[in-house]
């Protein structure tokens, strides 16, 4: 079964498979339809399907980019209104560096490789890149389908803005002092984090928040570690793939060239390992597909979830701080009335987040758990597919070639 | 045995060759004779010294032949040589002409011997066809097994000891089954023996396994490390390999440097292999001399199967080092694709562990033991492209280039009959010389060395002639080894690749399940 080489319309071979249940809202449906690589820019053509009043027309098309995607989650993480929500994470950038890389070296001419090695690499390679692509395309889907599945967030300006202008968003990529900017406010969110929890001596009251910040901080170091570990072995079992092509060149030369006792032998030989290879590579981009994805993509959203942790932390040390603030100007009978009226704020902030951030939590593992199942049983189904064809293979050729001796 | 398989009809043979029938006849009943008092083989070692000689004497071709002369030259060499006579040339064709031990399994007739042998092949080849049909009861049934090994001594001079295991039912050896301890220069010492015997009267000795400094080293500091242990390992395996190959060499096997090898419990020890040795300074010379020479022998192959085989040998070194090269970067990728594997499942177990659902908890450490089992399986599969795949190529790639070496051998035999011709020549002129200016004595010495030249340019054609039947039938044999090798070899390592897959079926269907009960 070849994997479809032009762009699929988001069926069966959707690669990734994150989130179960965005598949299904009639009222807002976003797709990435198209996408085209110029030069080192995807341009992604997102199509909007709606009955949603706000929309002008039912269906839309709009073309974007990777830098648009990162401007409209930037938007939603630091828009305090949504602090209560784990917000999907941003898609990747799109890499093809490597790829590209491994192209060009190929290209440079390479001349220990024979016609037909170069030839295979090449296939090789090529569909290495689309694979690269296709990925790209469908985290980029992902991140816009759970913003239309979302009961709040998918009724964000930016986020119509980001569906319907049908001009170029000119969102410029942030320039050195704000990704500075950005880099340093992550070390004070963390340092903050530790000194909030740690020695102001903030009381975590919730019993529920307090096993999932615990959770949370041990499963993303785990998740992140494991993600690691689970690509590196993808990669080496690419290599191993790869390392097939040589092996039935030279095996389909020493064929043509052997005695004729041998001729049949050293052919079937190079047949065999030309289609293990492919279907090694296919073991390979599963692996890479269910496994290696799956705990990116956790990775981030279980730092998305932190964050959302975070920002609770933040809302209760803001309250803590006005409750405090309050009893001061209540004992020097100062501006208690604003005093009063923070603290309430506070409080009611408070409040409100944490219940947005259970219910975000608790969606939040209950997606993770039917991902993570989705993937395991599609891992298995394709492992054991490609065992039993690879088995069915070898023993094909066993006989062939016992039959001949 | 040699009488009883003389076969009675001599005079059904080549008619114009009866008269040097009777001399064969004469001959091989000295041979046998020859056979049963020497328990070791002096003759064919006597054979390297002449040629050292004559190499020494050996005028270099090219510039003494006078035009005038040339004429002469080949009507005389057609009297003596008959190189191209076409009596000769049915003789020479065929395929594997088996009329080197016409009438004995022992083969340690010399090649001077052997030439008698030319003139009556028809004969002979049915005698022998017969002796191997009613000896291949008898001659491969022998196992070598090469075990154990055990470090013996500590530091610098510490070395590795083999135990080999033969088990067999011929009636050469004074036992049906035993065993000796033996040390890696023991095998080279035999290899060094069998190649001097052997090599250059065209047989196909099977290269010993190579010297490896580093990995040495490693063994006799004692590091008990996974690397020094694969070492130790790969040696044994490649020992084994290296005698099973020598011992169903027909001839190898008769030879009684092998059995001493095989039986006796004390062996002198082999200094001349060490690399940095004098002997082995001296062998490195040779080899650099060998080649050079090598680059300057332009010989006429008046037989196409020679051409044919040296470029086909050729063709397959390259063919099968490329091969090689591939299969050894599989072994490594495989290795690495391992230890991923392993990190991933203990990372995956870790992961587990943090999971707080308990039934993605118990999947994800389902995941993590299915990982770790497959590692394991890479971890074979890997050693199964090594052992079975890998090895058996450099093997080969190690026999073909001894097949080269052979036929390199024919080509200096070749020159030193070309050698032996010009000088040959020179003498005749020189003699031709002496009778215009009518010095008696030194005409005397000079017939004198025109007869020792005669014999010695007959002895060369003989030489030649003899090389190139035996490397004709080695060749044949080795083909047929080879094919027979590869095949076996093939089939066993897809059976290891259809295992792992299996074993991943199982492994895969095991965790399905456990995939799907997490709710």
């Amino acid at each position: 079964m070849e994997e479809p080489l032009e762009m699929p319309p988001g069926e069966e071979s959707k690669p990734c498979s994150v989130s179960e249940e965005l598949v299904t809202d009639p009222s807002l449906q976003v797709e990435i339809s198209d996408a085209v690589s110029e030069r080192d820019k995807v341009k992604f053509t997102v199509q909007t399907k709606s009955s949603l009043p706000h929309f002008i027309r039912p269906a839309l098309s709009v073309v974007r980019q990777h830098e648009d995607f990162v401007w409209l989650h930037d938007t939603f993480s630091e828009n305090d209104e949504y602090a209560g929500i784990i917000i999907p994470p941003a898609p990747p950038r799109p890499d093809f560096e490597a790829s590209r890389e491994k192209l060009q070296r190929l290209g440079e001419g390479n001349s220990t490789l024979t016609r037909e090695e170069f030839a295979k690499m090449k296939q090789e390679l090529e569909g290495e890149y689309l694979a690269i692509f296709k990925k790209t395309v469908a985290m980029h889907e992902v991140f816009l389908q759970r913003l239309a599945a979302h009961p709040v967030l998918r009724r964000d300006h930016n986020f119509y803005v980001f569906l319907e202008y049908d001009q170029d968003l000119s969102v410029r990529g942030k320039n050195r002092k704000e990704l500075l900017g950005g880099f340093f406010r992550n070390i004070v969110k963390s340092a903050d984090e530790v000194l909030i929890t740690g020695v102001s001596g903030l009381k975590e009251v919730d019993e529920f928040f307090e096993h999932e910040r615990t959770f949370l901080l041990e499963y993303h170091t785990r998740v992140r570690d494991t993600c690691l570990k689970a690509d590196r072995a993808m990669r080496s079992h690419k290599s191993l793939a790869e390392d097939y092509i040589p092996i039935s060149v030279a095996l389909g030369s020493l064929g043509t060239q052997e005695v004729r006792q041998l001729q049949m032998s050293f052919l079937k030989l190079a047949e065999l390992f030309e289609r293990l290879r492919k279907l090694e590579g296919r073991v390979a981009s599963d692996e890479d597909l269910k496994l290696s994805d799956l705990f990116k993509y956790y990775m981030r959203d279980s730092q998305a979830a932190k964050d959302l942790l975070y920002r609770r932390l933040r809302a209760l040390a803001d309250y803590e701080n006005a409750n405090k603030a309050l009893d001061r100007a209540r004992t020097r009978n100062k501006e208690v009335k604003p005093a009063e009226a923070h603290q309430q704020l506070c409080c009611h902030r408070f409040e409100q987040l944490s219940a947005s951030a259970k219910q975000e939590l608790t969606d939040f593992k209950s997606r993770r758990i039917s991902a993570f199942r989705k993937n395991l049983i599609e891992l298995a189904e394709l492992e054991l597919k490609h065992a039993k064809a690879s088995s069915l293979l070898l023993r094909n050729t066993l006989i062939v070639l016992k039959g001949d001796a | 045995m040699a009488a009883e398989r003389e076969p009675p009809p001599l005079g059904e043979a080549r008619q114009p060759e009866l008269e040097e029938l009777e001399d064969g006849e004469d001959l091989f009943t000295s041979t046998v004779s020859t056979l049963e008092s020497s328990p070791s083989s002096p003759e064919p070692a006597s054979l390297p010294t002449e040629d050292i000689s004559i190499n020494s004497n050996g005028p270099k071709p090219a510039e003494i032949i006078l035009d005038d002369d040339r004429e002469d030259l080949f009507a005389e060499a057609t009297e003596e040589v008959s190189l191209d006579s076409p009596e000769r040339e049915p003789i020479l064709s065929p395929d594997p002409t088996p009329a080197i031990t016409p009438v004995t399994p022992t083969t340690l007739v010399t090649p001077r011997m052997e030439s008698k042998s030319i003139t009556a092949p028809v004969i002979f080849d049915r005698s022998r066809e017969e002796i191997e049909e009613e000896a291949n009861g008898d001659v491969f049934d022998i196992e070598i097994n090469v075990s154990d090994p055990e470090k013996v001594g500590d530091g610098m001079n510490a070395y590795m000891a083999y135990r080999v295991t033969t088990k067999t039912s011929l009636s050469m050896f004074h036992k049906n089954e035993f065993s000796v301890k033996r040390r890696f220069s023991d095998f080279l010492g035999l290899h060094s023996k069998l190649a001097t015997k052997y090599l250059h009267v065209g047989y196909i000795v099977p290269p010993a396994p190579e010297k490896s400094i580093v990995g040495m080293t490693k063994v006799k500091v004692g590091k008990e490390d996974s690397s020094s242990t694969e070492f130790v390992e790969k040696r044994r395996a490649a020992l084994e390999r290296y005698l099973q190959r020598t011992v169903k060499h027909p001839t190898l096997l008769q030879d009684p440097d092998l059995r001493q090898f095989l039986e006796s419990s004390e062996l002198p020890r082999a200094v001349n292999t060490q690399a940095l040795s004098g002997a082995g300074i001296l062998r490195m010379v040779n080899k650099a001399a060998d080649a050079v020479n090598k680059m300057t022998i332009k010989m006429n192959e008046s037989d196409a199967w020679f051409e044919e085989k040296q470029q086909q040998f050729e063709n397959l070194d390259q063919q099968l080092r490329k091969l090689h090269a591939s299969v050894e970067a599989l072994v490594c990728h495989r290795k690495e694709l391992s230890a991923n594997t392993a990190a991933f499942a203990k990372s995956a177990a870790m992961l587990g562990n943090s999971e707080d659902h308990t039934a993605l908890s118990r999947a994800l450490s389902q995941l993590a033991e299915v990982e770790e089992k497959i590692d394991q399986l890479h971890q074979e599969q890997a050693f199964a492209d090594f052992y079975v795949f890998s090895e058996l190529l450099g093997d080969y790639i190690r026999l073909i280039a001894a097949v080269k070496g052979v036929l390199d051998h024919r080509m200096k035999c070749w020159q030193k009959w070309q050698d032996a011709q010009v000088t040959l020549q020179k003498k005749r002129e020189a003699e031709a010389k002496l009778q215009l200016a009518n010095k008696p004595d030194k005409l005397q010495q000079a017939k004198d060395e025109i007869k020792e030249w005669e014999t010695k340019v007959q002895q060369g054609e003989r030489d030649f002639e003899q090389i190139s039947k035996t490397i004709r039938k080695e060749v044949g044999r080795f083909e047929k080894e080879r094919v027979k090798d590869f095949k076996t070899v093939i089939i066993k390592y897809l059976e290891s690749l259809v295992q792992t897959q299996q074993q991943l079926i199982k492994y895969w269907e095991a965790f399905l399940p456990e995939a799907k009960a997490i709710a």
